[in-house]
């Protein structure tokens, strides 16, 4: 079943926040993330596809069928909120059969349908539990099965790990990804947890200020970011003003680097972007003779992470920040020149 | 600390110790206890005609008003809860906090310019007296509503509900009502305890015929010391009864 949003535009009565011209379609079981930072529209894209907000232009359609003018409960969209929101006086069993209640199910029936849900999150055995007697995990387990029991034709899952402990979070992820792809439902999926987008989603849609700036699988938004706010947002990176310069070389604050330029001109101005697990550390200019653009300096902010290291290299305009398994003392960093991206420049 | 709290308790308690020991004594004038044991004040109080038409009176007038608060009060707070406009609320809450906040004697003053008109003569009728209880504790039970909605996080409750398909009424009798069946009793329970011991509007409000226990019992001050006492148990029985189910009603919820 698929998600379109056709040119969809929605402003906050009284303010200038919302989203403007918003348009993705998701394929059918597609996981598609919605990320971005607080304010970014991406809460409000959930709110239109569920039906809380109306758009003020622009078309919503699921396999097709024109939604935008249906109120929640006829879209048949299911929705895992952030609270959870279980009902407190009914079980979990209840909790998960009350969407086959609402559409007028047999009581044996819905209780077998919502008991063959819980199994499939793995909470047979807490079918009669109350809510409040339920872990975190658990309740949001529930939540999960209430959200699909119905088969709707959308799942929407509103940061739904972000009141969980790191552990916890982990396991759910993996759970949520496993419930999805074995029901097949396109799923959008919103967070501000950026790894977490990255780590479960096919696609990843990157919102900023009510735009949609990117939509990518993660890799290719991780590696090829349309322009400096995604490149930011996503990941650790080295960002700088530069210009093109001649032979294939930019011009930045930290000194000349060579790179493929590729369809930019000299004297054009750029952003360009180093990933800093691809700055190389050495122990001296000495030892890394012959390396392509080769920096040296002091180390700045040196911070231990366990299976890395991270430092901000302070050079002669500027600190270039990397990672490193290297736990020696470090004096020089190169950029490998396949690993320097030129992005559009900041207008 | 200590000291204060029991000094404090022993202020609070003795005037209602005194009460029941007075109602139990066969003679008290002038002395600092009554001397002699007896049940004849008891049973005089059960046996007056005005006190038994006044304990019915009582009775009816507190089951009217619950069942009308009932009534009014969860579509009346859930309209207030829901409303989407911010002045629409503060206007709702400022309309039912008023009678809190207005003395009783003016309101019952109203009640008696408004309604001893030829257009309206309804003063004295017991379902003058109904509304008049109404009008004074609907804004308690509103209040207890309210709190509980806003506890319970009502609103995304609903708003799941509405996703999973559920329609206004289902929402409303399988979500609203149940999540608000303990707050709906205890605020009830206040409601009944209030109008039981309510006094200033009832005093003037009510005909002689559908005078309020309360009422009467102002009447026993001026007899006998003992009768009056034991007039005056049996009112504070009642309101603690009330007031204890309310206690109950409200620990049931907070175990949910």
């Amino acid at each position: 079943m698929s998600v379109s949003f056709q040119n969809v535009s929605y402003t906050y009565p009284g303010t200038e926040n919302g989203v403007s011209n918003i348009s993705f379609d998701m394929a059918p079981g597609e996981l598609l993330a919605v990320i971005g930072p607080s304010g970014s529209g991406k809460s409000t894209i959930l709110n239109l596809l569920v039906g809380f907000m109306k758009p003020d232009a622009g078309r919503i359609l699921i396999d097709g069928v024109d939604i935008t003018d249906l109120p929640p409960r006829a879209r048949g969209v299911g929705v895992v909120f952030q609270s959870y929101a279980l009902f407190p006086h009914m079980t979990s069993w209840q909790n998960v059969a009350y969407p086959l209640k609402v559409r007028g199910m047999a009581v044996e029936e819905r209780k077998a349908r919502a008991l063959k849900a819980l199994e499939a999150v793995g909470l047979s055995a807490f079918a009669e539990r109350a809510p409040r007697n339920l872990s975190g995990g658990q309740q949001q387990r529930v939540a999960l099965a209430r959200a699909l029991v119905f088969e709707p034709r959308a799942l929407l899952l509103d940061e739904p790990l972000s009141a969980l402990d790191a552990n916890t979070r982990e396991d759910m992820r993996d759970e949520i990804m496993r419930v999805q792809q074995q029901a097949g439902i396109a799923t959008l999926h919103v967070t501000h947890d950026q790894e977490e987008a990255l780590s479960i989603a096919h696609r990843v849609a990157v919102m900023h200020s009510g735009r949609l700036l990117q939509l990518a699988p993660p890799k290719e938004l991780y590696d090829n970011p349309v322009d400096r706010t995604v490149a930011a947002f996503v990941g650790h990176a080295n960002l700088w003003d530069g210009t093109v310069g001649e032979g294939g070389t930019v011009m930045t604050p930290v000194g000349p680097l060579a790179c493929d330029t590729g369809a930019y001109r000299p004297g054009q101005p750029v952003t360009v972007l180093v990933r800093p697990e691809h700055v190389i550390a050495h122990a001296g200019a000495a030892s890394a003779a012959g390396a392509a653009n080769l920096f040296t300096g002091t180390l700045d902010h040196d911070r231990f992470l366990g299976a890395v290291r991270r430092f901000d290299l302070a050079v002669a305009g500027g600190k270039i920040r990397g990672e490193t398994r290297n736990r020696d003392a470090l004096s020089a960093v190169s950029i490998p020149p396949e690993h320097v991206r030129l992005l559009p420049p900041v207008v | 600390m200590f000291v204060i709290t029991l000094i404090y308790l022993v202020y609070l308690a003795a005037p209602i110790a005194l009460l029941f020991v007075g109602s139990f004594g066969a003679s008290w004038t002038n002395t600092l206890l009554p001397s002699g044991f007896t049940d004849r004040w008891y049973m005089e109080v059960f046996t007056d005609p005005s006190f038994q038409r006044a304990f019915t009176t009582s009775l009816q007038v507190v089951g009217a008003t619950c069942l009308i608060n009932a009534v009014l009060g969860v579509p009346l707070a859930y309209a207030i809860f829901a409303a989407a406009h911010r002045g629409v609320q503060v206007a709702a809450r400022i309309m039912s906090l008023l009678p809190i906040a207005v003395p009783e004697l003016v309101l019952a003053f109203g009640f008696i310019l408004v309604f001893s008109s030829d257009t309206l003569p309804f003063l004295g009728s017991v379902w003058l007296l109904i509304a008049a209880h109404v009008v004074v504790t609907l804004p308690y039970l509103l209040n207890t509503l309210l709190a509980d909605m806003r506890h319970l996080g009502l609103g995304e409750m609903e708003r799941v509900a509405d996703t999973l398909g559920a329609s206004f009424a289902n929402r409303f009798f399988d979500i609203v009502l149940p999540s608000l069946r303990y707050s709906l009793l205890s605020g009830l329970i206040m409601v009944a305890a209030i109008s039981i011991g309510e006094f200033q509007i009832s005093n003037l409000v009510a005909g002689f015929l559908s005078r309020t226990y309360p009422v009467v019992l102002l009447q026993a001050f001026y007899g006998a010391t003992g009768f009056a006492c034991a007039a005056t148990v049996v009112l504070l029985v009642l309101a603690f009864v009330a007031a204890g189910g309310g206690a109950l009603a409200a620990r049931a919820g907070h175990a949910r």
